[in-house]
């Protein structure tokens, strides 16, 4: 239905105005993580530097190269290992019917609300007497043991979704369970492998409270080592700045460029209620 | 590969041994070993499990500070109406079929991908009293008798952060409530329209109605992110100033690994593992129940 | 109550590519129940959304009372809650979350109805549908039928000048249907209605329309009374979609002979019927439609000896399948009975056949 112009102009200014609300930040930062010290303390945070500079970049990120690689590491491992094992529990789950089999399920989904907290001190403790205390692996291994429930909730759905006389179909056919899922399920599902794959990416990545408690100096990942950033520099609002882009790089081309996959992560992870 | 896939034909199930394994272990584990902590006289680095009893939980309930933190765990809780009243507004607003609506959906969103470490560091900045975006911009629009100290001052600190939270949080919201009105069928719509119902009257009668799912997805995914606040509140505030902005899973954290009090601190993460599961029971029993 | 008048409509999808309704044009008298008539995805439902102002066509107008609604040419359009028009979708488009109380009480709530009136109004219909145990539940515990109903009555409770109905029978079990389409058709005459019927069953049609708008692909086949379309038929296409039993079609070359003209279909000659004899000529092809109400079992015609293939009672009359070597011929009598042989008589009347050019498929 066609309206005024002026209802129009009125719906985008809203939607301008909803912009700037969740933009502005973001935007400070970048103008603030371009500037020189002096610039900082001088000019009005939102405006763009008149000489833009990436010393702020220099600065932070030689004091995160290692903790971003860490970063880089544990991530990939602990999405890597989250998301094959969740997929075979997914496969499972969705295709085969055995005795308290929706019981399962429940109870790893719990697993998805669990606050961390409350197994925070057996982890610590598990992780030390595996002497992976202040490893990459360690980090790996917390990961992947934390992310099999979403893994799982998300691949149950998108395997649910297929229809289920193309699996029924294979097996009867006399593929096994495991040919099937490699010659049948993984190839008609690829969209739904590379969302759940985005979106474990993105939340290892982001992560804090694991790397707080059972990384160290050797193995911090990148979000440790900017909030330490901000903790010892707290002036230089520059560095963080940079610091906070150089972490959120990553995600943002992942963002730009697969955020089709990953907004289909977010509703997928929320289906349990509709 | 080929004698795996014979033995995985035969024993189907056995493939979930690692995965249901490290959950088990993991998770269920996790939790009764952290109860059997809490129970215990486990103080310092070293562990020790000798039977205190319920020390711990009496102490709890006569520590200020956890009343404190149990205070704001509760406010927290007030960042997932603003959430949903503002993801509803956005939503609608996406929904008029203006050109270019999925990617001013998508900016919104944009908030809710990044860490919690990112976001915490970019609003220290911003709520920063002299150099922060917030205060001058207050000056900049003549408002600079608004100007605060926001997240360094007891009184504001909680409102600041759910400020931010509501920054982070709304975009989501807007994505699952949107979708929830596009998935009323267009034909209600037309049906309405014909009838001679205004726009206003098609949303609160017809749709919104028809949200309750989508809201009640937003009120669990936002709640559960509330009562897990750890993130966001130890970049920017550290639980501080003094105690005016811990939370549950704050407390937790600095008793246990920086005061070493493990008992204490998994006394304090069993009240919260069983303030989620009073929020959680009802919800996933309702899901349970439509998979069976 | 209002006549409508469509003048030239077309409407596309998808820019342009898919055109689903073109060159249409029709008018329905004031109190007429119209028929909008055609097989499935020939362009009724777009045409009546178009009635409605749901669609806003490419090119054409809209008239509905002495008000054009729609006008391309001439920038018109009234929105479609200003044109006062009831509709009963396709889908049921029920409201899920409302009770059918609320469903019905709607429309009436929404043009600001006093609550006492709204209470009247809907309990009339919904005694007048029979639905009246079921306000208080919502869409989701009725069936199909009784979802069709609500529809049926969310139109009734308003006052509007054309109703349009969009296939509202369709999942109505077959007693029902007869009883429903009685009913409506009772409604219509009673409130002297304008109504617009969409329906790709042509008994239906055949049976409560006073006019048949027929579609095929986005445009118009024919337009009339039932009647005229049974015994007129434009082309092959309305003959072949009116009608049931669908009528026999042969092929035939017109050959001389020294009675005159015959239709020469193989195993069967037929004397050309006087009324067309100027316009054919001998070579020329045609295509020879009889209606199997039009086959006899006696007196004057062309008897046919054919050979009996099968017999469908109806109750009141019987479908008689008879074949004369590769030929087919379907014929309907209102005989209750038929005796039991290998061979029967079919009687034809030659001024009863349906000549139709095989190319155009367009009446001769
Ligand atoms: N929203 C749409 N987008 C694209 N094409 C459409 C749309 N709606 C209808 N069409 C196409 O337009 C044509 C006419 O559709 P319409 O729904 O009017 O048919 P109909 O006669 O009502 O059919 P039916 O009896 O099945 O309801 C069809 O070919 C259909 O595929
Ligand atoms: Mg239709």
């Amino acid at each position: 239905m066609r309206r005024s112009a002026l209802v129009r102009g009125l719906l985008y200014l809203g939607l301008l105005l909803l912009t700037v609300f969740y933009l502005l930040p973001l935007w400070g930062a970048l103008t603030t993580s371009l500037k020189t010290d002096a610039e900082v303390d001088t000019t009005n945070p939102l405006s763009f530097p008149q000489r833009p500079t990436f010393e702020p970049y220099g600065a932070a990120f030689s004091y995160l190269r290692r903790p971003l690689l860490n970063s880089l590491l544990i991530t990939l491992g602990g999405t890597l290992g989250s998301v094959a094992l969740g997929a075979m529990c997914g496969y499972v789950l969705a295709n085969f019917r055995f005795k308290y089999d929706n019981l399962v399920f429940l109870l790893i989904t719990v697993g998805i609300f669990l606050p961390f907290q409350a197994i925070l001190i057996p982890l610590f403790q598990t992780i030390r007497s595996l002497g992976l205390y202040d490893s990459v692996l360690g980090l790996i291994l917390a990961h992947t043991a934390y992310g099999i429930p979403m893994c799982t909730l998300m691949f149950r759905v998108f395997y649910g979704e297929l229809p289920s006389s193309l699996v029924k179909q294979a097996l009867t056919d006399g593929s096994g369970p495991w040919r099937t899922y490699l010659k049948v399920v993984l190839p008609s599902t690829k969209i739904a492998t590379v969302t759940v794959l985005i979106f474990q990416f993105t939340s290892i990545w982001n992560e804090l409270l694991f790397g707080l408690v059972i990384g160290g100096p050797r193995s911090m990942p990148a979000t440790v080592a900017l909030n330490n950033l901000a903790g010892t520099l707290a002036a230089q609002w520059n560095v963080q700045m940079a610091g906070s882009m150089l972490l959120a790089i990553p995600v943002l081309l992942l963002y730009i460029f697969l955020g089709r996959y990953l907004i289909r992560g977010y509703m997928a992870g929320s289906v349990t209620a509709t | 590969m080929a004698r795996l896939s014979g033995w995985f034909t035969r024993h189907p199930l056995w493939v979930l041994v690692i995965p249901l394994g490290l959950v088990a272990y993991f998770v269920y584990g996790g939790l009764l070993w952290n109860f059997w902590v809490s129970v215990s006289d486990w103080r310092g680095l070293v562990p020790s499990y000798s039977f205190r009893g319920f020390d711990h939980y009496a102490r709890l309930f006569s520590d200020p500070v956890f009343w404190t933190s149990l205070k704001n765990t509760a406010i927290l809780f007030f960042t997932i109406p603003l959430c949903i009243l503002l993801g509803l507004g956005v939503a609608v607003l996406l929904d008029q079929g203006l050109l270019g609506s999925t990617v001013f959906r998508n900016l919104y969103l944009l908030p809710f991908a990044l860490s919690f470490v990112v976001t915490g560091t970019i609003w220290a900045w911003m709520y920063n009293p002299t150099s922060g975006i917030i205060n001058t911009l207050l000056r900049s629009i003549g408002l600079g008798a608004l100007q605060g100290t926001w997240h360094t001052s007891q009184r504001t600190v909680m409102g600041s952060i759910i400020l931010a939270l509501v920054w982070q949080f709304s975009g989501y919201a807007a994505l699952v409530l949107l979708a929830g009105i596009r998935s009323v069928p267009e034909v209600q719509i037309k049906a309405a329209m014909l009838e001679g119902a205004s726009k206003f009257r098609i949303y609160r009668k017809i749709v919104f109605p028809q949200l309750r799912g989508a809201i009640a997805t937003t009120i669990v995914v936002v709640m559960m992110y509330a009562l897990r606040s750890f993130d966001f509140i130890w970049v920017l505030t550290g639980g501080g100033p003094g105690y005016a902005s811990h939370t549950l899973p704050i407390m937790m954290y600095k008793e246990a690994f920086q005061a070493t009090r493990f008992a204490y601190g998994s006394a304090i993460a069993s009240v919260l593992l069983v303030l989620v599961l009073l929020i959680l029971v009802p919800y996933l029993y309702r899901t349970y129940r439509r998979g069976k | 109550m209002a006549e409508v008048k469509v003048a030239d409509l077309r409407v596309t999808y998808n820019r342009g590519r898919t055109v689903a309704a073109d060159d249409v044009s029709f008018e329905v008298t004031d109190g007429e129940f119209c028929i909008l008539l055609g097989p499935s995805g020939c362009g009724k439902t777009t045409v009546l959304h178009s009635i409605a102002g749901l669609i806003r066509p490419d090119r054409g107008e809209v008239r509905i009372g002495d008000q054009v609604v729609t006008s391309v040419e001439g920038g018109v359009y009234v929105r479609p809650q200003d044109r006062n028009v009831a509709m009963v979708f396709q889908e049921y488009a029920l409201y899920p979350n409302l009770t059918v109380w609320g469903n019905l009480a709607f429309p009436l709530e929404a043009r600001g109805m006093r609550k006492a009136e709204v209470r009247k109004k809907v309990s009339e219909v919904a005694e007048l549908l029979g639905i009246t145990e079921l306000l208080k539940r919502r869409p989701a515990q009725l069936s199909g039928g009784q979802r069709q109903r609500v529809a049926l009555g969310r139109a009734l409770v308003r006052d509007p000048s054309v109703f349009l109905l969009d296939e509202p029978l369709g999942n109505l079990d077959a007693k029902l249907r007869v009883q429903v389409r009685f009913e409506l058709k009772r409604i219509q005459k009673q409130l002297k209605a304008t109504m617009i019927y969409v329906t790709h069953d042509q008994t239906e049609a055949m049976t409560m329309g006073d006019r048949i708008v027929l579609m095929k692909d986005g445009k118009l086949v024919q337009v009339g009374p039932p009647r005229e379309l049974y015994e007129e038929p434009r082309n092959l296409f309305v003959a072949g979609f009116v009608g049931m039993p669908p009528i026999n079609l042969l092929h035939c070359t017109v050959v001389s002979s020294a009675d005159g003209l015959l239709l020469d279909a193989g195993e069967i000659k037929l004397p050309a019927p006087e009324t067309k004899r100027e316009k054919l000529s001998p070579g020329m092809r045609l295509v020879v439609g009889i209606r199997p109400a039009d086959i006899a079992w006696e007196g004057e015609g062309i008897p046919l000896e054919v050979a009996l293939e099968g017999v469908e009672p109806m109750g009141d009359s019987v479908i008689v399948h008879g074949s004369l070597g590769s030929i087919g011929l379907t014929a309907k009598w209102a005989l209750p009975e038929i005796q039991e042989s290998d061979r029967v008589k079919f009687v034809l009347n030659p001024e009863k056949l349906h000549l139709f050019d095989p190319g155009s498929g367009a009446r001769i």
